[in-house]
């Protein structure tokens, strides 16, 4: 082969493999400017906006929960819509018949959500019970639980307290007015120079260390994307009602798990068991510790899902929670974690999420039928396991 | 030297973007906090929670002024003759694992220690390969069991190793034959890092070269202690590995 022939194959596998790198992101933008067309504009409303990441708020805090699971091999956990139930239906009751003050509750149930892990990690870890079969369990008997604790009943939520830390619009006097919440541009500037300094540092750091590093304008011209996305969302939240602390919530758990996965020794195990549970016993890790671990996590995660829910919706009632599993699990596969299991990340996740939270949202402004909805979000879903399945086949990975 | 100078250009644009986000943190929660603080008069809440914001302020002013200091003083160290002998072994060793093995000869290898374990390796790919072939798409898929991933190939493969090194240890191996086997397997872990069929069990396979620690010296223990830092952060290491990259660095302080 001659010489540039061999540099045009090059360029194109580095074209081809910057593609698939992106391919989720590529899908977001036109999935977005789709639904933006067909609903006239209205899904780039700062109130529809803003309601794009609350509402879909519980996917991004138990897909980042999931993908641990995933991680470890393609593992799902299918109780924790359930979780979800039981955990809001239990603070719900406490909140409207015990005295206990909103936060001791919010403690109480996260604590509930760690038992049920524990009991859920133990099983799958420590007794080998495949995953599918004690989650599949797990879905039953805690949403049967949830109903059990709700009587059957509706039960709404009115402590302000409880309101306030899952709910409320942060408005900090001095710099918000009633028309523009002056602290969601600060906000956005501030997290726009975080992901800027964060970069740069990045790329000295692994010069400096001699690792293998991207291109630095396609580095930089991707920076320089986030950053303009970030601050135009925080025009627009501006433009509404600011920063909802529920978005704290989601930022903090978003930031927690991306730490976990990317930067420490015990995120890197989830992906070795996933890699091959021998090799890593060889390595030192006891796998039925990883898998302990994961579904804890998850469960704990299933229980803040099901107290930001219940403070959302207002009420909670038997069928809260239900498909919640598979939106997580959507959102995972949407964002390139592979069903094969050790590979996947947070950011993926939150492409994944925000995805199908678009295609949620565009399709009922534009007032698509329900059902179809469901049908239009099963077919984005088998499109992503097929392209996994595919690509892995393809490039020999297992 | 230009490479030198790229490394003084990164610490200078280092020190420039961390100051330059180190004072927009200080001044933004200063700024936030003189604003509850004035805004205090109508609700006295508003106090206590700019007085924290301040305080807040004034603790990272400190931390990152000592943060500053210390980034100073590591800036100012100077480098020891030893580091700078091991920048160029490390320069060698990166090279030796950027190259295919399947295009090195048999001369171009350093001993026959190494040959062996060539031929375990080869043989651990093919196999692993084989299976994969063999393999249908569905298997392993959502947790499922029986698929490349559970191949007898890998374990095979590590006891094979095992047995391999166990043997070099009794008959008594050279000084730079060790120094080659132990390169060679840190190398072809990284060579294979992105397939995810082989690379855990090469990964894990790097446990083994702990009995050749103390047959190398201190030198050759610092230039493996390097390329292994430079490749896998610390986040990257299990437990065996950190075992082994902690042995090297004792290694390599034992006779400096």
């Amino acid at each position: 082969m001659s010489e540039k022939a061999k540099a045009l194959k090059n360029r194109n596998s580095s074209a081809g493999s910057i593609l698939k790198k992106y391919s989720m992101v590529i899908a977001l933008v036109v999935v977005f400017v789709f639904f933006t067309f067909l609903t006239e504009g209205r899904l780039i409303l700062p109130q529809n906006l803003s309601n794009l990441l609350l509402q879909n708020a519980y996917v991004l805090v138990l897909g980042c929960g999931m993908l641990l699971c995933i991680l470890t091999g393609g593992n799902v956990d299918l109780s924790i819509g359930s979780t979800v139930c039981l955990i809001g239906a239990l603070a719900a009751q406490m909140l409207a018949n015990t005295g206990l003050p909103a936060i001791l509750i919010i403690v109480i149930s996260i604590a509930i959500a760690g038992v049920i892990g524990i009991a859920q990690g133990w099983l799958i870890g420590y007794v080998h019970i495949p995953p599918f079969i004690c989650t599949l369990a797990g879905m039953f008997l805690f949403r049967g639980l949830g109903r059990v604790v709700l009587d059957s009943k509706t039960i709404p939520i009115q402590n302000q307290l409880y309101l306030d830390i899952f709910t409320r619009y942060i408005n900090i006097p001095g710099i918000d007015t009633e028309d523009l919440k002056v602290s969601a541009i600060i906000f956005g500037v501030l997290a726009a120079i975080i992901v800027t300094a964060g970069t740069i540092l990045g790329r000295i750091k692994k010069r400096k260390n001699g690792y293998a590093m991207e291109n630095g304008t396609l580095a930089y011209i991707r920076v320089a994307l986030i950053d303009a996305l970030i601050v135009v969302y925080s025009i627009q939240l501006a433009n509404y009602k600011g920063i909802s602390v529920m978005l704290l919530w989601i930022i903090a758990v978003i930031l927690i798990y991306a730490y976990i996965t990317s930067k420490t020794a015990f995120g890197r195990t989830f992906y070795a068991v996933g890699g091959n549970e021998k090799a890593t016993k060889l390595s030192g890790i006891d796998p039925r510790r990883v898998y302990f671990s994961a579904y804890l996590s998850m469960s704990l995660m299933a229980g803040l899902s099901g107290l930001l829910v219940a403070a959302r919706i207002g009420s909670v009632n038997g069928d809260s929670g239900s498909s919640y599993e598979m939106d997580a699990i959507g959102s995972c596969f949407i964002g390139g974690a592979s069903a094969y299991g050790g590979s996947g990340s947070v950011v993926g996740i939150v492409i994944g999420a925000i995805l199908l939270g678009t295609i949620n949202q565009g399709m009922s402004i534009y007032g698509l039928d329900n059902n179809w909805q469901y049908v239009v979000k099963g077919v984005v879903l088998l499109l992503a396991v097929v392209f996994d399945v595919v690509s892995n086949h393809k490039t020999g990975k297992s | 030297m230009g490479n030198n100078n790229s490394i003084q250009n990164d610490d200078l644009r280092s020190v420039i973007v961390k100051s330059l986000f180190r004072v927009v943190v200080v001044v933004a929660l200063g700024f936030f906090g003189i604003n509850l603080i004035k805004e205090s008069a109508s609700d006295s809440r508003f106090l206590w929670i700019g007085v924290v914001f301040i305080a807040a302020a004034v603790f990272f002013l400190a931390y990152f002024v000592f943060l500053a200091y210390r980034e100073y003083q590591q800036m100012t160290l100077p480098k020891t003759e030893n580091s700078q002998e091991a920048e160029v072994n490390n320069d060698a060793i990166k090279n030796y694992a950027e190259d295919d093995i399947d295009t090195k000869s048999d001369t171009d290898i350093a001993c026959d220690e190494v040959v062996a374990l060539t031929v375990i390796y080869e043989d651990y790919i093919s196999k692993a390969s084989l299976a994969k072939e063999k393999s249908s798409p569905m298997e392993g898929l959502f947790g499922s069991k029986s698929s490349p991933k559970d191949s007898p190939c890998h374990e095979d493969f590590y006891s094979a190793l095992k047995d391999k090194l166990n043997s070099f240890v009794d008959v008594g191996i050279s000084q730079e034959s060790a120094m080659s086997v132990i390169a060679y397997i840190i190398s072809s872990s990284t060579i294979h890092r992105k397939d995810t069929l082989v690379f855990p069990m090469m990964y894990a396979a790097i446990g083994l070269i702990e009995p050749l620690i103390d047959k190398v010296d201190a030198s050759q223990a610092m230039t493996i202690a390097d390329f292994f830092e430079s490749n896998y952060s610390k986040s990257d290491r299990l437990p065996v590995q950190e075992r082994v990259y902690k042995a090297l660095v004792i290694r390599s302080r034992e006779e400096t």
